[in-house]
């Protein structure tokens, strides 16, 4: 079998034993690896019934074809599991250096099952699974845990962690790699569900090469495509995701003050990548096999720690009115070292301000005035969320909970999906997101279909997208949704960074390299199929938990209220008309759910019991 | 190809927009502040780009990568110059 190991890893915490699953060509061909593979095993290991942190809820870790290949950004894997932020589906995409260890270790994957009685960090070494004691580091922080494996098991090691966050088993905790680089599994508390499990930290390292089916042509293709994406990306490798802060102010695509104001021209300025690049930036850092390279790196008190991407700036800065670049570093260090999502987190710091305006949350129940625009309270909650303390505990919970505790129309303030927040894009400003949002698998995420850059600036001739679209319009938006969630599903099994598709990656690459990688022959149109198995497996997970067109809204901020000024002033989505055309385009019923006929045509007719669940 | 001097200039975004043309190549035998680059490829393209932020100049070797400069550096004949289009906010 060629880009495969072949073997996944099935983990009982509880017994301490491992067994290995195999898959043939078959298998590796329906369902790709990554988000197709970690869905198809959570439909298996999961039902409707399974509570979050209970032992019984997979927690499952998957690389996908493209690792280890030298394919430009294909250093990622994915986490799937069942969300105790949420209570549906989570996966998360994580880069830096964890998947490609994993696959070196000699497996494709690990499905984590059951609950270890004390805690424990797992070892897979060469083919070997292992179970070590974590007794004296559970409690670290996530860059001191990572600093204290790599000592012991060696530098060429990769290690996936959580922090403290984790432990306490904090619904925004997230799972965290590659140590102060801190490249994250953020989202939706998969931190958690390890935490649940006793399960501190994994460990991996192998020298197991996966054979390619012909690696001298995809070197030649790599290192041509490698020199692209160089020149195309040089804006991202010299600013970081944070160089967009600007635009998306000018734009009105920049969350402000919880969402509800329009424009910060001025302010902006003091937080953007360009500014980091002028004084706290000290170097740049690439995910595994990128030549791109947006990752920061900056000095805070003579520590080299991971800086704040786009999305942390955005959430822990202009959202709480905060334009104060050395606190929201601190503040996004403290996120990765406790070990808890900045985009939630950013967004549980705004609803507290927003509270506080309102006297929903008191000076004696926070424990200090919850300004907007302070540095200092955004560091002083951000520390009680992490360490699930005094108000944190309540923030900690994400917003959707919190406000439902609070009552006293706090609920308005909350911005989430499903109860995952908004990241730090607006669907009022690119339309495509209001389906999107409403829509995407694990709630409120902006890479689940991640179709707004082809509504400002890029095309996509393979969709016949062939300039960029008009991000005002609410036609045609359903049906760019699902094409491009597809797009994302396909990615995300594949193992590869989205952005390249921005630079100039095609889907015939994807193609070629498919064929280098496994000696498959496929075309674009099976490429998009897969993408669509996957994504109707998700949908399907989440309509055994409930979820249909009933549940596909918006928050009434992002629906019903304009933002007043900038970029954006006056625009709101036409929800209702984006889902009926993205239903339609997905042949799915009225209630907004797969069909049978639908399930069958994708191969998927032995999920069909998730619909009557 | 000739053995002219001169510097490269590839535009993405706004800078492609207001040039209409993905790469020139500017005759040039003599270093050059980049303000003053600016000027002249102002005055050949009949157009500024305007104050857009994500309007960003840097210098791209192949091996080395982009390099940011300011609008008082020097620019030497032999360099390739960007345009950088949008910096993608992930
Ligand atoms: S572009 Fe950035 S996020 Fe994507 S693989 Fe490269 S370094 Fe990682």
């Amino acid at each position: 079998m060629k880009g495969y190991q072949g073997k996944i890893a099935l983990i009982d915490l509880t017994e301490k034993t491992s067994r290995e699953m195999t898959f043939d060509d078959d298998f590796a061909r329906k369902y790709i690896g990554g988000s197709g593979m970690g869905t198809y095993f959570l439909l298996n290991f999961c039902t409707p019934k399974t509570r979050p942190l209970s032992p019984s809820n997979p927690l499952i870790f998957m690389t996908g074809p493209f690792l280890g290949s030298g394919i430009p950004t294909s250093g990622r894997h994915q986490i799937v599991t069942k969300s105790p932020l949420t209570g549906i589906f989570l996966e998360s995409d994580a880069g830096g250096s964890f998947g490609f260890h994993l696959k070196r270790s000699g497996f494709d994957g690990l499905i984590i099952l059951g609950k270890s009685d004390s805690p424990l960090v797992l070892t897979l070494i060469d083919g070997k699974v292992g179970f070590a004691e974590a007794r004296d580091i559970w409690g670290l922080d996530t860059m001191e845990t990572d600093a204290r494996l790599r000592s012991l098991y060696g530098e060429n090691a990769g290690v996936s962690c959580i922090g403290p966050a984790g432990e306490k088993l904090i619904p925004l905790a997230g799972i965290f790699h590659d140590g102060t680089d801190a490249r994250t599994s953020g989202r939706g508390g998969a931190g958690a569900v390890m935490g649940s499990k006793n399960l501190k930290a994994i460990v991996a390292r192998g020298s197991s090469v996966t054979p390619l089916s012909d690696k001298k042509n995809l070197t030649e293709l790599v290192s041509k495509k490698n020199a692209l994406l160089k020149e195309k990306g040089a804006g991202m490798n010299l600013y970081g995701t944070s160089g967009g802060m600007s635009l998306c102010e000018e734009l009105g695509d920049l969350p402000i003050r919880n969402w509800k104001q329009g424009s910060w021209k001025e302010e902006v300025k003091a937080i953007t990548g360009q500014r980091m690049a002028e004084t706290i930036l000290t170097g740049d850092y690439g995910c595994v096999a990128c030549p791109i390279r947006c990752g920061r790196v900056v000095g805070i008190d003579g520590r080299n720690v991971g800086g704040p991407e786009y999305e942390t700036m955005a959430m822990l800065g202009s959202n709480c009115l905060v334009n104060d670049l050395d606190a929201i570093a601190r503040a996004n260090e403290l996120c990765n070292r406790l070990g808890i999502d900045t985009i939630s987190t950013g967004s549980a710091v705004a609803f507290a301000m927003e509270c506080y305006e309102h006297g929903i949350i008191t000076e004696a129940q926070a424990g200090m005035p919850l300004e907007w625009g302070s540095g200092e309270v955004l560091n002083f909650l951000v520390k009680k969320i992490g360490e699930g303390e005094g108000i944190g505990e309540l923030l900690g919970k994400g917003t959707r909970t919190a406000a439902k505790e609070l009552g006293k129309g706090a609920e308005h303030f909350a911005i989430h999906c499903k109860g995952l927040d908004f990241p730090a894009h607006d669907p009022r400003c690119y339309k495509s997101l209001a389906a999107g949002y409403a829509t995407s698998t694990r709630g409120a995420c902006h890479l689940n279909g991640y179709s707004y850059p082809w509504e400002r600036s890029v095309s996509f001739p393979e969709f016949g997208y062939n300039e960029k679209q008009d991000r005002g319009a609410d036609e045609g938006k359903g049906v760019m949704n699902a094409r491009f969630q597809n797009l994302s599903s396909l990615l995300d099994s594949l193992k590869m960074c989205k952005f390249p598709m921005l630079l100039g990656v095609t889907l015939a690459d994807l193609g070629y390299w498919m064929k280098c990688v496994t000696g498959w022959d496929m075309t674009n149109e099976e490429l998009e199929t897969i993408g669509e198995r996957i994504y109707n497996m998700k949908r399907l997970f989440n309509a055994g938990h409930g979820i249909g067109r009933d549940q596909d809204t918006l928050p009434e901020r992002i629906l019903n209220e304009v933002r007043g000024t900038g970029g954006s002033a006056e625009a709101l989505p036409d929800l209702a008309l984006q889902l009926d055309e993205y239903y339609g385009y997905r042949a799915w019923d009225e209630k907004g759910l797969p069909t049978k006929e639908k399930l069958e045509e994708l191969g998927l007719g032995e999920f069909a019991l998730w619909l009557r669940a | 190809m000739t053995n002219e001097k001169g510097i490269i200039l590839k535009f993405s975004g706004p800078w492609r927009t207001v040039s209409g043309i993905e790469e020139y190549f500017l005759p040039m035998s003599e270093s050059i502040t980049l303000k003053e680059l600016m000027k002249k490829i102002g005055s050949i393209f009949e157009a500024d780009p305007g104050p857009r932020s994500d309007g960003f100049v840097c210098l791209f070797d192949e091996h080395s990568g982009p390099r940011a400069i300011r609008p008082d550096d020097i620019v030497s004949p032999g360099s390739t110059l960007l345009f950088l289009g949008t910096v993608e906010s992930g």
